[in-house]
């Protein structure tokens, strides 16, 4: 959220929604009604300080109600923009009343006269993310809104996060008590038709899970307890999750008690249920009941508007072979929980290939709107002795309500080198920043304390006024005597306002120290290779071409389609071959994508924006091929395992779900079959593969809904541990049960055995549901295989690239990050990553496109000048640096004296561990020199 | 116009029937002697309760129940506004036109306003008619309409379209008009023209005389009509839906005058109310007196304080205060069973004919007693039947007492017992000792019937289960357990799956796989009180209730299949 609110070119517009739209993709007018929040957002500069005097206390909306806020506040710690608005409803001024917010505020940034506001804007496309709400099960059932205790998993986020109503405390909630028992209850508002909601949410079992390992670490003897009916941790690394949950106590129950009561005694929630036969009465200190998606109300209106369709549950419509553009979505393009249920990761895969798309629309107009900002060219402050300015804030009285601001300037003008100190109001704002900057000039300053909040969100605003005072920005230090001493000691002033002397004291002494840095810059290469020819490489590279760059497309095999090629069907009805074909011919017209099939990679070298590559071609014959590029694009997918059980190899009856579809697409089922059994999670979710394959009970569903089309008269039984078949699959999982395949589950302690007899199978397992043995005579069995990694490790290796244990590729961040890698310039998609289905693959190999070409679109990359910097003369070329750069900053190049260290100063992040690691310390971490941080913690002890 | 003499006969009629059902009030019984004690304990009953503070409860129940029909409107708002459109409409109706001349000092029924209060209750009450007819049209689920409901909509139809069919023509009729001028004014012939050019302007009047109406002419007979005619004939505007009749039969008024057809009208009219008064005691109108007296008993008579004999003849009103609406056959929790079970006796509505046969000491017959017996037996007791009964019937009660009643005689189905065991047990005083040999007795029988499955099972055909469409939802079941997690028998037992056999989301699933034997021998199928609770918070639209009604039923064909049925178990 900060980095979006901080970009010059992106404007935010909150409080702001459509009203209509005309023109065409590529031109359209958009208007606007934005709606008064009474608190002018250029002028506020979110200290808060309204806030502390606002009479009036309500439920704070941000903790779900159950903490307090006022009616002029900032929504949340980290909202963006950080400004205040006014709760109409509530603030007494709109009953004729107080106004202490309009004299409190010292930068006059309320205004009760803001009125609504209508306006234009010109846009080539649009993207729409409209979120999803959860659902608040009001009526119903559970007892929630009745007893105290029993709350939904959003209420309970908030309870158990530090900023939250309680602190971060457990507690519950009718008697402020930490529970000793908690239960979790699934599928609230989800998969239930009664709520008029088939589908399921997709990420409830995971975040179920995640609160009940968190509360474990808060209290490790809080018992806690999930009622499930299908625990499905789908995604990558959710598996382990579970299974960590396991191994901490999480207990699992699959059995849904909707009704819940309460112990008047206590207050306790009594859950009663059958477990192994037994009716079981468990008292539970709290409940937390995991509520799901509820599209967002104004999807309808704003399809209405803007000509998109929203399906039967609210959601808008795409088709899952172009899952960002709505029906008719030329030039609108939809991503996130707006078109299906998902998790962060997919969230973020989804809505960037939506800006992916976007951004092909509009390439020929990239930058065109693009701001830069211009800065009086740099003073040289070499040779000069130190002229330190501190400028102290207020922050309202969010610092100067405990710290005396004025004792701390008269203290800090009797430092040495300090020429200039005063105290501002509010530092950031406009005029604060405008004061710097002029007091830069006038009084010649060469270094700048400010004494504020914290330069993590503070730091860049600042070093733009030194910048455009023509000093250098690192000739800043800020020292946050807000979060580090007013808002942590503010029941002692006094203290409070020596400790602030001291911090001051301290960065003082640094400042003297702080020279100017260069930040170096690097020149981009702006071709893409991408590695893989299937449906993730074909589309990266597609949307790469169509935003203009050059891609070189390598694939080992002799054609493009990848797994793709074997699929005939899929479960919404599409036609996977004519996609194929489809994407074939588009990227064999496209002049932008330079194809090798049947080539691979043999050698890599290079760093972001500037790659080396050798192709061989596969088997070795044929000449070497030599590529360079700026970034790379890892699409190499993954392949269905060969199963080692079940018979598989010793009949021709035994296949894999693929093998299946095949068979049904070309030769069809024979004659004499009557009985199909399919087993699921053959090999995996097992201790050698302990990940789910995520598509598997999709393809199940599908394959018996495919076989009952066919030959209704078939007997299809589906042996499973989970069904996870999430957001809108579940609607085919349904179907299917009313088409009769009989979904069975069986118990991974007791696998179904398979007798070969005949020309069939003699299939015995153990039914939980029943309690009983089973047995059944098949004639063609159907394993669900995982998809493995097809030779990502050495591939891994070869890049220099981490992989999981499993062995696919391992991204940056498995939330935040998910198609970047640690190494700038080379991104991942597809099957490489995890197995997904088809409208996944297409979303995440648009994001690797787009985050590919914002590295391509520069000319050049800045990096920044905190970094390392190697002192030749004492390095010994021992390479121990090397290891130690989790970036690959470092390199040894030959020098006349033997090697020597290089750091590449735009790769690497400044963390210093390799100056750490350094035995003769020859590397030099700028900005951060030993000389600068001894000689403030010298200061501090210099009093 | 009419002879005196037919309405005294039809009077006579009417009430003649009326003592004679009120005499089968207390003469009637299912389990009590009847006859003159009964009429002495309700006169005791009726002088306690008239000089008690109980009346305050009976004016309220007369308020809410009678008058403003407040059962109904809790039940279905369709229905109670075509029932008030039709209580009213016809009430007032025979207020102020039928007996308008014995009840209304200075009735005259073409003076306002009963000009127009005849046509705006007409018009209310043919609203009723249409709305219920409608209702009946569309159907209730598993309900049939009788001969019965059929002949009250339409009588009450035929007595309100020929009524206005005969106002509508007379307004037309020139023989009317000369009836009516002879009658009451004495004017010259020029008089007499004008106020026919008058009346053919103004009042629909069609005369063989009269063209063109010249203009002089009509305000002349305005003045002639003010004198002799306007203080008791006011403009037949005002009977507004006549009217309009009037004005469509205009062409036709000539020749309808000609062959008499107003008059002819009016007897057909007269007759009919007549004939309907006559017989009405035999009809279903007889709930016009059942009915409130049914709710009025029920508000004042308490069952565990009022003598036995004024229940039993409390029972005997009610079973005279069905109406055959079919609320609780929509009600009902096992009318699920017919769809397996083709016995209309399973029904609630449908049972009353034979109870009220039983009531009245006439034979059954063997395939009336079958049905009635399994009829009674299939209840589950839920009580929704006599929650919903818009005639405040108390029908679980009846059903009750006519299952003791037929044990009295001996008769039991042996199948039948368990579901409402917990009831019979709650009653242990009124049932006497003895009263869980029948249902140990059917859980042998059934055993014997359906042996414990052996293993493994295997996977069945799903034809082998033949159940309604509503109840072969059972195949989207996921397994979640909601089903067996909220329900009250299930939650009865430390190890329920020992006494319940299988679990209702077992039950399903047994469903699914085509395991017909295990299905149909869990004891879960007769421990069912169909609350309900699973079918409604059943995530996946499960129609498990009625899966198991249905099941139950299943089992109830099997066991009976080539066996005796009904037969006399001695002991009982």
């Amino acid at each position: 959220m900060a980095d979006a609110g901080r970009h010059p070119n992106i404007r935010i517009l909150t409080n702001t929604e459509v009203v209509d739209i005309e023109g065409r993709p590529g031109a359209f007018t958009v208007t606007l009604q934005k709606h008064p929040r009474f608190v002018e957002e250029d002028l506020c500069t979110g200290c808060r300080t309204c806030q502390s005097f606002c009479p009036v206390l309500m439920p704070n909306p941000f903790d779900e109600g159950l903490g307090e806020a006022r009616a002029i506040s900032v929504w949340c710690p980290q909202a963006v923009p950080a400004v205040a608005y006014v709760d109409r409803e509530r603030c007494l001024h709109f009953q004729g009343k107080c106004g202490i917010c309009l004299t409190v505020c010292k930068n006059n940034a309320v205004n009760f006269q803001q009125k609504r506001k209508r306006g234009k804007v010109n846009v080539g496309a649009i993207v729409i993310t409209a979120g999803y709400e959860v659902f608040k099960p009001l009526k119903g059932p559970y007892g929630y809104g009745e007893f105290k205790n029993v709350v939904t998993s959003i209420e309970y986020e908030r309870i158990t996060n530090s900023t939250g109503p309680t602190g971060g405390e457990i507690l519950r909630r009718s008697d402020y008590r930490v529970p000793h028992k908690i239960a979790w209850i699934q599928c609230v508002g989800s998969r239930d038709l009664k709520f008029g909601r088939s589908y399921c949410s997709a990420f409830c079992c995971t975040y179920a899970i995640k609160q009940a390992l968190v509360t474990k670490d808060h209290h490790p003897d809080i018992e806690t307890v999930i009622f499930h009916n299908d625990i499905r941790t789908f995604g990558k690394g959710f598996e382990d999750l579970f299974n960590r949950a396991l191994s901490r106590g999480v207990r699992f129950v699959r059995s849904r008690p909707p009704l819940l009561r309460e112990n008047p005694e206590n207050g306790n929630i009594i859950v009663s249920y059958v477990a192994q036969d037994r009716l079981i009465r468990e008292e539970f200190d709290m409940v937390v009941l995991s509520v799901g998606v509820v599209p967002a109300p104004g999807n309808r209106d704003l399809g209405r508007i803007l000509g998109l369709e929203v399906n039967e549950h609210g959601f808008f419509e795409i088709h899952p072979f172009y899952p960002l553009e709505g029906a008719d979505g030329k030039g609108i393009y939809v991503g996130g929980n707006s078109v299906f249920p998902m998790d962060i990761p997919d969230t973020i895969c989804s809505s960037g290939a939506a800006a992916a798309t976007a951004a092909e629309l509009l390439a020929s107009q990239r930058g065109s709107l693009a701001v830069k900002k211009q800065y009086p060219p740099e003073r040289s402050v070499e040779g000069e002795e130190p002229r330190i300015g501190v400028f102290v804030c207020h922050c309202g009285t969010n610092i100067a309500g405990v710290v005396d601001v004025r004792e701390v300037v008269q203290y800090v003008k009797g430092l040495k080198d300090v020429v200039y100190a005063e105290n501002q109001l509010i530092s950031c704002s406009n005029e604060g920043l405008r004061r710097i900057t002029n007091l830069i000039r006038e009084r010649g300053l060469n270094r700048v304390v400010v004494a504020a909040c914290t330069p993590r969100t503070h730091e860049q605003i600042f070093r733009e006024a030194l910048r455009e005072a023509g000093l250098n920005p690192y000739l800043l230090e800020m020292v946050n005597i807000r979060e580090h001493c007013s808002w942590v000691h503010s029941m002692d002033k006094k203290e409070a306002t020596e400790k602030a002397k001291e911090l001051l004291r301290m960065a003082v002494s640094r400042a003297r120290d702080l020279a100017p840095l260069k930040e170096p810059s690097l020149k981009v290469n702006p071709r893409a290779l991408v590695l893989g020819g299937g449906l993730a490489g074909m589309t990266a590279s597609l949307s790469l071409a169509r935003q203009g760059f050059e891609v070189y497309l390598v694939e080992r095999e002799r054609e493009l389609g990848g797994n793709l090629r074997h699929l005939h069907y899929t479960l919404e009805g599409g036609d996977p071959q004519k996609l194929l074909q489809k994407l074939r011919q588009r990227v064999e017209d496209e002049e932008r994508i330079r194809l090798y099939l049947g080539y691979e990679l043999l050698d890599f070298s290079g760093y972001v924006g500037n790659f080396k590559s050798v192709l061989v071609p596969v088997g070795g014959d044929g000449d070497q091929v030599e590529i360079e590029h700026g970034a790379l694009i890892i699409a190499t997918g993954g392949k269905p395992l060969e199963p080692s059980e079940y018979h598989y190899g010793e009949s021709e009856r035994v296949l894999t779900q693929l093998e299946l579809e095949r068979m049904m697409a070309t030769t069809g089922i024979p004659e004499g079959i009557r009985t199909v059994v399919m087993i699921q999670c053959v090999e995996s979710r097992n201790e050698k593969r302990p990940y789910c394959s995520r598509i598997c009970c999709g393809e199940a569903v599908k394959n018996g809904l495919k076989l009952k089309e066919t030959r209704p008269d078939l007997k299809v039984v589906v042996l499973y541990r989970d069904m996870r078949t999430y957001g809108f699959f579940e609607d085919y999982y349904r179907k299917a049960r009313e088409k009769g395949v009989l979904f069975l589950p069986y118990d991974p302690e007791r696998k179904p055995e398979v007798e070969l007899e005949g020309d069939g199978f003699k299939v015995r397992w153990w039914v939980p549901t029943l309690g009983q043995d089973f047995e059944l005579v098949a004639d063609l069995l159907v394993l669900s295989v995982p998809v493995v990694p097809d030779g990502n490790r050495e591939l891994a290796q070869r890049l220099g690239l981490p992989s999981t244990r499993e062995g696919f590729f391992m991204e940056a961040h498995p939330k935040l990050r998910p198609v970047d890698f640690g190494t700038d310039g080379i991104f991942l998609c597809g099957m490489a990553h995890y197995p997904k289905y088809i409208s996944e693959t297409i979303a995440q190999a648009k994001t690797a496109a787009l985050r590919a070409a914002v590295l391509l679109s520069q000319e050049e990359i800045r990096g920044s000048g905190a970094v390392c910097e190697v002192i030749e003369g004492l390095c010994i070329g021992c390479g121990a640096c090397i290891e130690a750069c989790t970036y690959g900053a470092i390199r040894l190049i030959e020098v006349k004296g033997g090697k020597k260290a290089q750091v590449n100063p735009v790769i690497c992040r400044g963390d210093g561990l390799c100056s750490a690691r350094c035995p003769t310390g020859a590397i030099r971490l700028n900005h951060f020199t030993d000389e600068q941080i001894m000689d403030q913690v010298d200061a501090l002890f210099e009093a | 116009m009419v002879p005196d003499i037919l309405v005294w006969i039809s009077l006579a009629a009417f009430l003649g029937g009326i003592g004679w059902k009120v005499w089968g009030w207390f003469k009637g019984s299912l389990r009590r002697e009847g006859g003159w004690g009964r009429l002495g304990a309700a006169l005791r009953g009726i002088y306690g309760t008239i000089l008690s503070r109980k009346v305050l409860v009976l004016l309220k129940a007369l308020l809410l129940d009678v008058v403003l029909q407040l059962r109904t409107y809790r039940e279905d708002r369709y229905r109670w506004l075509m029932h008030l459109l039709l209580y009213w409409g016809f009430g007032l109706l025979i207020i102020t036109h039928a007996l308008g001349k014995v009840l209304i000092e200075g009735y005259v029924s073409t003076a306002m306003p009963f000009l127009f209060l005849r046509d705006l209750f007409g018009a209310m009450a043919l609203v009723g008619a249409s709305m219920a007819a409608g209702r009946r049209l569309r159907g209730i689920p598993r309900f049939r309409s009788a001969p019965m409901d059929v002949y009250a909509i339409v009588v009450v139809a035929l007595i309100l379209l020929s009524g206005f069919l005969l106002k509508g023509v007379r307004i037309t009729s020139y023989r009317a008009y000369l009836g009516m001028v002879s009658e009451y004014a004495a004017l010259s012939e020029e008089e007499g023209r004008a106020l026919e050019a008058y009346w053919v302007r103004n009042f629909g009047l069609v005369s063989p005389n009269i063209r063109e109406v010249p203009e002089e002419l009509v305000s002349e007979g305005a003045e002639v009509h003010e004198f002799s005619c306007a203080s008791c004939h006011a403009s037949p505007r005002w009977a507004f839906l006549s009217y309009g009749i009037s004005k469509a039969v205009r062409p036709l008024a000539r020749p309808l005058d000609r062959f008499g057809v107003p008059g002819g009208l009016r007897w057909f009219h007269v007759l009919l109310c007549l004939f309907a008064l006559a017989i009405l005691p035999f009809t279903k109108f007889f709930h016009l007196i059942s009915v409130p007296l049914s709710l009025l008993l029920n508000a004042v008579i308490d069952p565990r304080r009022s003598s036995p004999l004024n229940l039993e003849t409390k029972r005997m009103v009610e079973l005279d205060a069905c109406v055959h609406c079919g609320t609780c056959t929509a009600k009902c929790a096992v009318s699920a069973t017919t769809e397996v079970i083709p016995n209309r006796a399973i029904l609630p509505s449908e049972k009353i004919p034979s109870l009220k046969t039983l009531a009245s000491g006439k034979p059954l017959g063997d395939e009336g007693l079958r049905e009635i017996l399994e009829g009674v037996y299939l209840c589950t007791n839920c009580l929704r039947c006599t929650v919903s009964c818009p005639s405040g019937i108390d029908l679980q009660e009846l059903w009750f007492e006519a299952r003791e009643a037929l044990l009295q005689r001996g008769l039991v189905d042996p199948v039948l017992l368990t579901p409402f065991s917990f009831y019979r047990g709650l009653r242990r005083e009124d049932v006497g000792e003895g009263y869980q040999r029948p249902i140990l007795s059917l859980r042998e029988r059934i055993s014997r019937a359906f042996g414990p499955p052996v293993e493994p099972l295997s996977i069945g055909p799903p034809e082998v289960l033949d159940l309604s469409s509503d109840a072969q939802t059972f195949r989207v079941c996921f397994s979640c357990q909601t089903c067996t997690n909220v329900c009250p028998v299930v939650s009865q037992y430390e190890r329920p799956k020992e006494v319940l056999g299988l679990l209702p989301h077992q039950i399903m699933r047994a469903c699914a796989l085509g395991l017909r034997e295990m299905a149909l021998g869990a004891p879960m199928l007769w421990m069912c009180l169909t609350c309900y609770q699973c079918q409604e918070l059943c995530p996946q639209g499960v129609n498990v209730t009625d899966v198991l009604i249905e099941l139950r039923g299943l089992m109830v064909k099997a066991l009976k299949e080539g066996r005796d049925e009904v037969r006399p178990v001695s002991g009982m």
